[in-house]
């Protein structure tokens, strides 16, 4: 077995322990242990007023968060090194793929990329700094105070994007790490402390973990002023039921993603390689695990050349982001699913492992016991306009084969309920300025306030 | 038949292992054959797997039998005689949503009766007694570990009650009647595992000790379903429940089964789950279900179910579990195998991971 000690954080505080132990069964057992939290911890994190950084500048917020960044952008950063090697036990994703989300990072911390999210979100980021004139008064974002993040396993980065929400409206942070990666933000949020031990972020920054219910979570969730939740409907529930009146609750997730191809990419074949490719590239990001990432694709007349090449590219590029551990459990999900299409006359794709599999269908009702792990049902349907129905509440990302087809339908798939429509290739990434999950998330993690003019 | 044959056998889990082998080879052939042509859909789906009668020959082609992904008895209705010939349909009694029906006829059902009667004669040694079930009464749900064993125990044992009532424990009432000088003994107990650590906590906390007999059985059945993480493991288990009712470790046993076949595999005293010797129990390989993985090898349980008259027994199920006792093995516990290993589990759905969403989820959310 395979053991590592991870810490707790505490308001910059470092703490480590081994009371806690989470299992996981890879090829070879591996274990981690980590800290209870307490009571007086809570109390610690409690005695926090939420106010910390009203007084502290955005702009040395953010140059913080950048030299973070910098870190993390050198591959043999010994913290990223050791996140990777972790999160990709606990994940069972590839250790590539790990590499490739946290290249993410240095990105998503980019100065000017901050300063424009939060222009793009709260309109000026001198809100968040001072009094600015709106109309007959003034106003100030004040931050909410201190705010849980409750974050999912599947999407290492997920934690850090919760975080710079939190950050950027300067609240108080607490993250409470998932168990299926409990180390990327761990030592995300340990690497703060080789920039500037004394920092206000580093001081308002708590990374905690408990299991699921553990009575923790509730006194946790009892001393914030604001939850952001992400992962699935049994979480959010849950979590729901837990908090106060009054407390500010951002959901995120669960969602799933579509594909639209027109019949236009067999006029080349030059195009449909290309086409595959980036659809392959969209189905392999974190093995389908992500909100983004597509479970079914609609083609418009007959697919079974276009499943061919997806199944041609898959086998041509799994080596570029290789698949991660797959589980018996997953396994069996793949190979009953396998078994089911062919039971009811579907056409079936696949190598001879689970690594991939492409499934053919004519009812879109049979594509509802998604297995994931990089299985596509791709639907057949005479025009793409057919294909919009099916899109709901529950649909993140629709991408589309070509430009045209985007802006002929784009209007049609959002009155549907999809919040983003993209080309292929691009799914899993959100361009600067996109309202995640249609909402624009850092006006809702301040308090507006107003003095009037005399 | 062969099906009769081997049902009829006197002592068949203890039978000569090459006897037990040549009739139930015997008795799935018959079964395949009859399916194969009396069930369209199975046949359609054998047809393009390359399969027919003619291929299956010795005990070795057993495993080229094409299976059924158990979730086909979510979304077909499969059968091999006429609608009008069914008796009950039975529903699994799963956790995720959409239930299976199955389809059964008086003659499945015969059979399905002859082979508990046959289980439960070797595993009480042939005493009845009185059975004390931890599950509602038949009238109040309709899941089939209810149906059935509210079907056969009164047929079997002297005298059965339902413990459960209104979706509770009803302590008072159980033990008024575990305490009547005149119920037939031994007592027996049968109910799924959370049932009995409900019944564990309500004693504790009303100070209540049963003592129940030597020869008593406390058997489990149908797993932990929602409440599986209260679930605790095996021995934890037995020691528990043999402190609190007062019996030897070795009479706490552990049952397997679902809706779409017509055996139970219960634990010996080595709380080995021995199969029926007409029941084909095949571990399959997760990642290539047509191969078998190798003896003490997790994988996916496959059954060749003989004793399904009315739709084809012949299932991939979901469920994940290795084989510690071989085909042509004796048990320590002087039975013959296969046994598989105690534990046996559910295969975790892709809900447990990621951005899953599942249609019920979905259901959910719009109520």
């Amino acid at each position: 077995m395979e053991e590592y000690y991870l810490p707790i954080i505490l308001n910059g505080r470092t703490i480590y322990g081994d009371e806690l132990r989470l299992e996981y069964d890879r090829q070879e057992k591996i274990r981690i242990s980590l800290p209870n939290v307490k009571d007086n911890h809570l109390l610690e994190i409690g005695k926090l007023s939420g106010r910390e950084l009203h007084k502290v500048n955005l702009d040395e917020i953010i140059s913080f968060l950048s030299q973070v960044g910098e870190l993390w952008e050198n591959k043999n950063y010994h913290f990223r090194k050791e996140a990777a090697k972790i999160s990709s036990l606990t994940t069972g994703y590839h250790e590539r793929m790990i590499q490739h989300s946290y290249d993410m990072i240095p990105k998503m911390l980019n100065k000017k990329f901050l300063i424009e999210t939060v222009n793009i979100e709260i309109g000026n980021k001198e809100f968040l700094d001072r009094w600015i004139k709106v109309g007959g008064t003034r106003v100030h974002a004040l931050p909410l105070g201190k705010l849980l993040h409750i974050v999912a396993g599947n999407v290492p980065i997920v934690s850090i994007l919760s975080f710079v929400m939190g950050i950027l409206t300067k609240n108080i942070n607490i993250i409470k790490v998932a168990s299926g990666d409990p180390a990327t933000f761990i030592y995300f949020a340990l690497s703060f402390e080789e920039i500037d031990k004394n920092h206000p972020v580093n001081r308002t920054t708590s990374t905690l973990y408990w299991r699921h219910n553990a009575d923790v979570e509730r006194k946790c969730i009892n001393i914030v002023d604001g939850l952001l939740v992400w992962g699935s409907f049994d979480a959010l529930y849950s979590i729901r039921k837990k908090s106060k009146p009054g407390q500010a609750i951002l959901e995120f997730g669960p969602r799933r993603s579509f594909i639209f191809v027109g019949e236009e990419v067999y006029k080349d074949i030059s195009a449909l390689e290309e086409i595959s490719q980036r659809i392959v590239h969209d189905l392999s990001l974190y093995d389908q695990q992500a909100c983004h990432s597509p479970q079914v694709i609609f083609f418009e007349g007959n697919a079974e050349k276009f499943c061919e090449a997806i199944a041609k590219t898959l086998e041509k590029e799994k080596y570029k982001l290789p698949k991660g551990f797959t589980s018996i459990d997953e396994k069996a999900s793949i190979t009953h699913e396998r078994m089911m299409a062919r039971f009811r006359g579907d056409k079936v794709f696949h190598p001879s492992t689970t690594e991939w599999t492409v499934i053919l269908t004519k009812d879109f009702e049979n594509t509802k016991n998604h297995p994931l792990s990089r299985t596509l049902y791709v639907v057949e349907v005479e025009n793409l306009k057919e294909a919009v129905k099916y899109i709901d509440r529950s649909v993140m990302v629709v991408a589309f084969s070509s430009y045209e087809r985007l802006e002929e339908l784009k209007e049609d798939v959002f009155l549907r309920g999809a919040d983003r429509v993209t080309m292929v290739g691009r799914m899993g990434y959100f361009p600067l300025g996109h309202p995640q999950e249609g909402k624009r998330n850092l006006s809702q993690l301040v308090k507006w306030v107003g003095a009037d003019v005399i | 038949m062969g099906v009769d044959e081997i049902l009829m056998h006197p002592d068949p889990y203890n039978m000569d292992l090459n006897e037990k082998n040549r009739l139930k080879l015997k008795a799935i052939k018959e079964s395949f054959v009859y399916h194969y042509n009396n069930c369209e859909k199975y046949r359609i789906f054998c047809k393009s797997r390359d399969f027919s009668p003619d291929k299956l020959k010795g005990f070795s082609d057993l495993s080229k039998i094409p299976l059924l992904p158990i979730g086909v008895f979510k979304k077909y209705d499969l059968l091999s005689v006429d609608k009008q010939d069914i008796s009950i349909i039975a529903k699994s009694s799963g956790t995720t949503g959409s239930v299976s029906r199955v389809y059964r006829d008086k003659i499945t059902i015969d059979r399905l009766t002859k082979g508990v009667f046959k289980m439960v004669d070797w595993m009480t040694e042939g005493r009845k007694g009185f059975v004390g079930a931890l599950v509602p009464p038949p009238g109040e749900n309709d899941a089939w570990i209810i149906q059935s064993s509210s079907m056969i125990f009164p047929k079997y044992f002297d005298r059965v009650e339902h413990f459960i009532r209104g979706g509770r424990i009803d302590i008072n009432y159980m033990m008024k009647i575990l305490s009547d000088p005149d119920l037939p003994k031994p007592r027996h107990l049968f109910g799924p595992p959370f049932a009995y650590l409900m019944l564990a906590e309500a004693l504790q906390k009303n100070s209540i000790t049963i003592k129940l007999d030597e020869e008593s059985l406390i058997v489990t059945g149908g797993g932990w379903k929602s409440f599986e993480d209260k679930s605790i493991p095996k021995d934890t288990f037995r020691g528990i429940v043999s402190r609190l009712f007062s019996i030897p470790v070795q009479n706490i046993r552990d049952s397997l089964s679902c809706a779409e076949i017509n055996s139970w595999i219960t634990d010996c005293r080595c709380f080995k789950k021995h199969v029926p010797p007409w029941l084909h129990v095949s571990i399959r390989d997760p990642e290539n279900p047509d191969e078998e993985v190798g003896v003490g090898e997790e994988g996916l349980i496959a059954y060749l179910d003989p004793l399904a008259h009315s739709y084809p027994g012949f299932i991939l199920t979901d469920d994940v579990g290795k084989i510690i006792v071989e085909e042509n093995e004796v048990c320590e516990c002087g039975s013959i195998g296969p046994c598989l290993h105690e534990n046996v589990r559910r295969a975790k759905g892709a809900e447990a991971r990621g951005c899953a969403l599942r249609l019920q989820e979905l259901i959910r959310e719009t109520k």
